[in-house]
């Protein structure tokens, strides 16, 4: 993962969210914190042995912990946007 | 809500016809209920005190709508339709045959509840099957419906046969009508349609084939559109992407897109069988079955991805692409 791709991951979703907000990216850009009226989330993402571990922290202070990108994002939209509705992939039979 | 019909009979293809108000639907099934081979259709239309139509097998439903068993909430459909449907099948059991069904949407429908239905209940999918989405367009009033109606440019998403109609009457912004309607989607065929007379047989036409979707043009990456638009993106891959990497793709975007995702069509070269392209074709978030190609056709194999909907960026979801495939790489 290059900075420039995780930058444009978290851009490009906060875009699609539609939330009011600026980012700011840290650490070598490894972290990504998402500014909103007073809130802030912060994101950050490392290698480990068994893959990417993507860590949010929340406007509640707590950590919540995945092992994918898509996990990761699912999560951070139900915090960001908890108004949109949840759409799973079904495959017609 | 009537008695289950029979399923032992073939399903019945049912084409959904849909279109802006004042478009020419009607004037379109007039005209194709006339001609030679289309004797044998049934009609359904949504449309009240829009038309008169002399025809014995006109179906009419109501304005309700129903919850389906998925509890999804796009995944809504008339409750009448279904028993228009019915009704068409007891018809056809009892000895009045169909060879299809054509279904007439309201000017203001948003067809993808419809397709869902048709294309994800196991219980309409035993009554009938989906053919194909024919839209039609107003050739002097299109572009400025599309400017200003939203579910004018979901019905031109959705479509698989985009029919730009009274061109007869002026002619003047069809060029520049073709170029919109290519630019919401570029996946489906367009052609003029004047006084209900098309310049081909709808239902002859060949639609989500390969050679269909490898004459997209993908759009600039540099294209410019107004932020809250429809439009169409094209994703390319020259090499092969594992079938794994393929479901948590599509997962993610139906997560992050939501009902941004209007239409996905495509290819996939996938490495489980790297000899057999993948057709995939979704509604939003609902796909047709998985189908497959009998070979590349003397071609390099290549994923070709056409993503319709609001805030699409080819690099965002090339980058989204990028990591799965990475994560996948790591956990194998």
């Amino acid at each position: 993962m290059t900075p420039e791709r995780f930058e444009k991951i978290m851009s490009g979703a906060v875009e699609i969210w539609d939330v009011d907000s600026h980012m700011e990216f840290s650490k070598g850009l490894k972290c990504c914190s998402i500014f909103m009226e007073d809130e802030k989330i912060s994101i950050s993402h490392e290698l480990a042995p068994f893959g990417t571990v993507w860590r949010i922290v929340g406007l509640d202070g707590k950590e919540r912990v995945h092992p994918s990108l898509g996990s990761m994002l699912n999560s951070l939209s139900r915090i960001l946007r908890p108004d949109l509705p949840n759409a799973r992939v079904i495959f017609s039979r | 809500m009537m008695g289950k019909p029979s399923q032992t009979m073939p399903p019945i293809e049912i084409t959904v016809l849909s279109g802006f108000l004042g478009s020419g639907k009607t004037t379109l099934i007039k005209n194709l209920l006339e001609l030679p081979g289309l004797e044998k259709t049934a009609v359904i239309i949504n449309e009240f005190g829009e038309i008169g139509l002399d025809h014995e097998l006109i179906e009419t439903s109501e304005e309700d709508l129903v919850e389906l068993s998925t509890g999804c909430i796009c995944c809504v459909m008339r409750g009448d339709l279904q028993e228009a449907i019915e009704r068409l099948v007891v018809r056809q059991k009892e000895g009045k045959f169909f060879e299809r069904i054509i279904l007439e949407t309201t000017g203001l429908a948003d067809p993808g509840p419809i397709l869902h239905s048709l294309i994800y209940n196991d219980y309409l999918k035993s009554l009938v099957t989906l053919g194909r989405v024919i839209i039609t367009v107003d050739a002097i009033n299109g572009l400025n419906s599309i400017k200003n109606y939203d579910e004018c440019q979901r019905q031109i998403a959705l479509a698989d046969i985009l029919l730009i109609t009274k061109s007869d009457i002026s002619s003047t912004y069809v060029e520049d009508l073709r170029a919109e309607l290519s630019r919401i989607n570029p996946t489906a065929s367009a052609f003029l349609s004047n006084s209900g007379k098309t310049e081909n047989d709808l239902f002859s036409i060949a639609i989500n084939q390969k050679d269909r979707i490898e004459e997209i043009i993908f759009n600039d990456r540099d294209y410019h559109h107004t932020h809250g638009d429809l439009h169409s993106i094209g994703i390319r891959r020259k090499h092969p992407i594992k079938a794994i990497t393929l479901t948590l793709f599509l997962e993610t975007l139906a997560q992050v897109l939501g009902e941004n995702l209007v239409r996905l069509k495509g290819i996939i070269y996938i490495e489980e069988a790297a000899h057999t392209p993948a057709v995939i074709h979704g509604v939003q978030h609902v796909f047709h079955p998985m189908s497959w190609l009998a070979g590349w056709s003397g071609k390099n194999p290549e994923t070709r991805l056409v993503l319709i909907g609001r805030r699409l960026s080819v690099d965002w979801v090339e980058a989204v692409l990028d990591t799965i495939e990475e994560e996948v790489s790591r956990a194998m």
